[in-house]
């Protein structure tokens, strides 16, 4: 762990895998809250799955400070761009600076310290997602009322969005990242690995 | 020797497409956090309509009446189901309608800008800004390669569909994981190539350098990006102003 710095070759790639795992978690949100507020109170999870075999080849790329950090910053960016919540943004850039933390103040960056960090990461873009429509009720429902969208499908989030149900969908959030980041390990090991790509201790 | 330099300084765009790249990113920002507020359908035609001549005025024509024509459609289909109440289809087809009224907009001015913007204007406009490498690199990468992602994912369809594998629906939605697998490790693969490649020609031709950057084209904001800025803002806000009063909620289809 010399060298530390991140060069003109780890931004190409962060920048590269942002994009797709952008692209990824556009596609699915898309068609999950076309489909009713059941799924579309689900999307974080079921993202969490594709993109964590792209974040654990990103985190085993470039293992060094700061990855998270502008991987949330461009995503945040691009939400902002796209019209999402405010609140989206906000906690994609507090999920990768905390995530940052959490795996930079060990030395030896492991398997497990990449899947604990994708999951927190997972864990907080979840609440970003889905935490507005329950605390910041009034100003949520104003805005997505407002959009056009029909009266039923906005009840039909209230009502999903309990306080037991939002733990139960942040629970999922993080444990869909967990076996997300278990599903990219393997496929690590599966692929790249053995193609001699990256090297995972 | 003549023959190049004449190729260089010849600018094939011209009009508004010639406005500094930071002025651009600005204005697809406010246009996404206006398009966020904007509802009602004679406001988001007016704001369809303007964009389109905007867009127009640079290199865009084809595209914004492309873009125009599929807006119409599906504001006209929109509104129509909701008159035509078919319970369940109804709720589904309002908040896909929804979403992808808002993002029409965003996307004409997003590909035209993408179209229309050299990455090393960009490059050279965000350093200028004063934005630190860590943010200007990625982001420069990241909307160099959004639409080669979409190249390399036909290619590695059609491969697949050569070989038989995955080439059903039937066979992708029985097996989800595996359909994941197939798709997104090739695109990897690709992905650390091109990296690899993209970085050893970046770094050859400077791309870390620290010091100031100079441009061939000319870099500049000045009145005529300010003017346009301010245009924008006030359009925009206009627009979500006119929203609140009773013109945003005339429906334009009966």
């Amino acid at each position: 762990m010399n060298n530390q710095k991140l060069n003109a070759k780890d931004f190409i790639l962060t920048g590269v895998l942002t994009a797709l795992m952008w692209i990824i978690c556009m596609i699915i949100s898309m068609v999950m809250s076309v489909l009713g507020p059941v799924t579309m109170v689900f999307y974080p999870p079921v993202v969490a799955i594709p993109n964590g075999i792209v974040m654990m080849l990103l985190l085993a790329k470039v293992p060094k400070r700061g990855v998270l950090t502008i991987c949330g910053v461009i995503q945040g960016l691009l939400f902002l761009v796209v019209g999402a919540f405010w609140f989206i943004p906000i906690a994609l850039v507090l999920g990768g600076v905390i995530c940052d933390f959490l795996i930079m103040s060990r030395k030896e960056i492991t398997a497990k310290s990449m899947i604990a960090a994708y999951a927190i990461f997972n864990g907080i873009f979840t609440f970003g997602a889905i935490g507005p429509i329950k605390f910041l009720r009034t100003a949520y429902v104003a805005a997505t009322a407002k959009n056009g969208v029909g009266q039923e499908y906005i009840d039909g989030l209230i009502s999903i969005t309990s306080v037991p149900m939002l733990i139960v969908i942040i629970a999922a959030g993080l444990l869909a990242g967990w076996l997300g980041g278990l599903l990219g390990q393997k496929m690590l090991r599966k692929h790249f690995i053995k193609a001699g790509l990256v090297s995972v201790k | 020797m003549e023959y190049i330099t004449e190729l260089i300084e010849k600018n094939i765009f011209c009009g508004t497409a010639v406005l500094d790249p930071r002025c651009k990113f600005l204005m697809l920002i406010f246009i996404g956090l206006a398009s966020y507020f904007i509802n009602g359908d004679l406001t988001g035609i007016l704001l369809m309509a303007v964009l389109g001549i905007f867009i127009s005025g640079g290199n865009g024509m084809k595209w914004a009446i492309k873009m125009m024509a599929v807006y119409l459609l599906i504001s006209f289909l929109n509104t129509l189901l909701r008159y035509v109440a078919i319970h369940g289809l109804s709720v589904i087809m309002s908040v896909f309608g929804v979403t992808v009224l808002k993002i029409i907009p965003i996307v004409m001015a997003g590909r035209w800008i993408l179209r229309t913007t050299c990455m090393d204007d960009l490059m050279v406009s965000l350093e200028r800004a004063k934005m630190p490498q860590s943010v200007t690199i990625p982001m420069v990468v990241m909307f160099r390669y959004i639409p080669t992602l979409g190249i390399e994912y036909r290619m590695i369809r059609n491969t697949m569909q050569i070989r038989g594998i995955c080439d059903t629906f039937w066979k992708k939605l029985l097996h989800p994981l595996t359909t994941i697998e197939y798709i997104l490790i090739p695109l990897l693969m690709r992905c650390l190539k091109v990296t690899d490649e993209l970085a050893a020609s970046g770094t050859t031709r400077g791309l870390e350098r620290v010091n100031k950057r100079y441009a061939l084209h000319v870099v500049h904001f000045g009145m005529k990006e300010y003017a346009v800025m301010a245009g924008t803002v006030l359009f925009l806000g206009g627009m979500v102003f006119l929203d609140q009063t009773s013109i945003g909620t005339i429906s334009l289809w009966r």
